[in-house]
């Protein structure tokens, strides 16, 4: 039998050259599909702004359990209509938490795209007599400056409604609130 | 001097169902292994990703051992029995002149004996077995499509 492999090599080497290969991709592909994050295991932070390292990625996966991927998106205010078309579909469509300045704040119908803040500390951003956001304390801001171009004296920390992390499958836009508060 | 009996077929078609049970049963175990590494595996889930990947390509590469030489030369040789032993049996005097060349015929080695029948010459292939002739001297043999069964006496005048 080991002369009759042997022999058949010479003609047979490219199919396990073949197997070996697929193999390796096929295993890699499910493993990664297998293991890839779940959308409550996924947090998306939209910031009105310049970031300035994206190590916050890292920092802020550490700081919330659970999660698995961080992602950071940005848009600089007041730059016309790139802006309120990135704020519209990005930050209070796709993103869980989005930090902007006070100004974008009260322009915002918070009714419409955030969730109700449940965190108790902190100075409250109000809409209508609700508790939509939460002010980044100057603290707080200063060592997020480390991340982020904080070029507006108040910033504001909101859960966007719609996110399932806003209270309905986890609470991980609050947790990482939390920890944004610092 | 019997050289393949009748019951080596039936022997040829129990390894090639045995066979086949076994790579089955092979390939069971593989899978359990693969899946239970996949969903056992945590977030850092290299080390149990590389153990799944050599395991696979080591069933990968039995597999193809096992379809283009072990199964398939178990099946070749069950189909030549099937053959030899469906064909009409010829009996014949014949008078052994040489040995050729070994054949391979459908991966399977034979080797080729020179007889001469009815005062033609005829190849005849010999499966198994080792035959004991001498050159020039005549016996009686009992060929199945062309492969050589069975080889009686030497002497013609004992066999009638």
């Amino acid at each position: 039998m080991k002369k009759k492999f042997f022999d058949s090599l010479p003609s047979d080497w490219v199919k396990y050259v073949v197997v070996i290969l697929l193999s390796i991709g096929l295993w890699i592909w499910i493993f990664g599909l297998y293991h890839a994050p779940k959308e409550s295991e996924k947090l998306e932070v939209f910031f009105a702004g310049v970031v300035k390292d994206y190590a916050f990625e890292d920092a802020a996966k550490g700081a919330v359990d659970g999660v698995k991927t961080v992602s950071v998106s940005s848009a600089y205010p007041w730059t016309g209509n790139s802006f309120d078309q990135k704020y519209s579909f990005v930050a209070l469509t796709a993103s869980d938490v989005v930090i902007v300045p006070e100004e974008v704040a009260t322009q915002t119908e918070c009714k419409r795209a955030f969730a109700e803040m449940t965190i108790d500390t902190g100075k409250p951003f109000e809409q209508e007599g609700v508790k939509y956001g939460v002010y980044l304390s100057a603290e707080r801001k200063e060592e997020l400056s480390a991340y982020f171009e904080f070029e507006y004296e108040e910033y504001v920390v909101f859960a966007v409604a719609s996110s399932i992390n806003s209270g309905q499958a986890t609470n991980r836009s609050f947790e990482l609130i939390e920890w944004l508060l610092g | 001097m019997i050289l393949i009996r009748e019951e080596e077929r039936d022997i040829a078609e129990r390894k090639k169902k045995k066979l086949f049970a076994l790579y089955v049963a092979i390939a069971c175990v593989f899978v359990a292994a693969a899946l239970l590494l996949l969903f056992l595996s945590p977030d850092g889930y290299k080390p149990y990703m590389a153990v799944t990947i050599v395991l696979s390509a080591a069933f990968g590469c039995y597999s193809v051992f096992f379809f283009s030489v072990q199964y398939d030369l178990a099946v070749k040789r069950y189909r030549l029995l099937e053959k030899v032993f469906s064909a009409l049996p010829e009996r014949e005097f014949a008078v052994f002149l040489s040995e050729g060349e070994t054949i391979t015929y459908e991966g399977i080695e034979m080797r080729t004996l020179l007889f001469e029948i009815g005062g033609t010459e005829r190849e005849v292939h010999l499966l198994q077995g080792v035959a004991d002739l001498t050159v020039g001297n005549k016996y009686l043999i009992e060929i199945h499509a062309g492969v050589l069964v069975e080889i009686g006496d030497e002497n013609e005048e004992k066999v009638f």
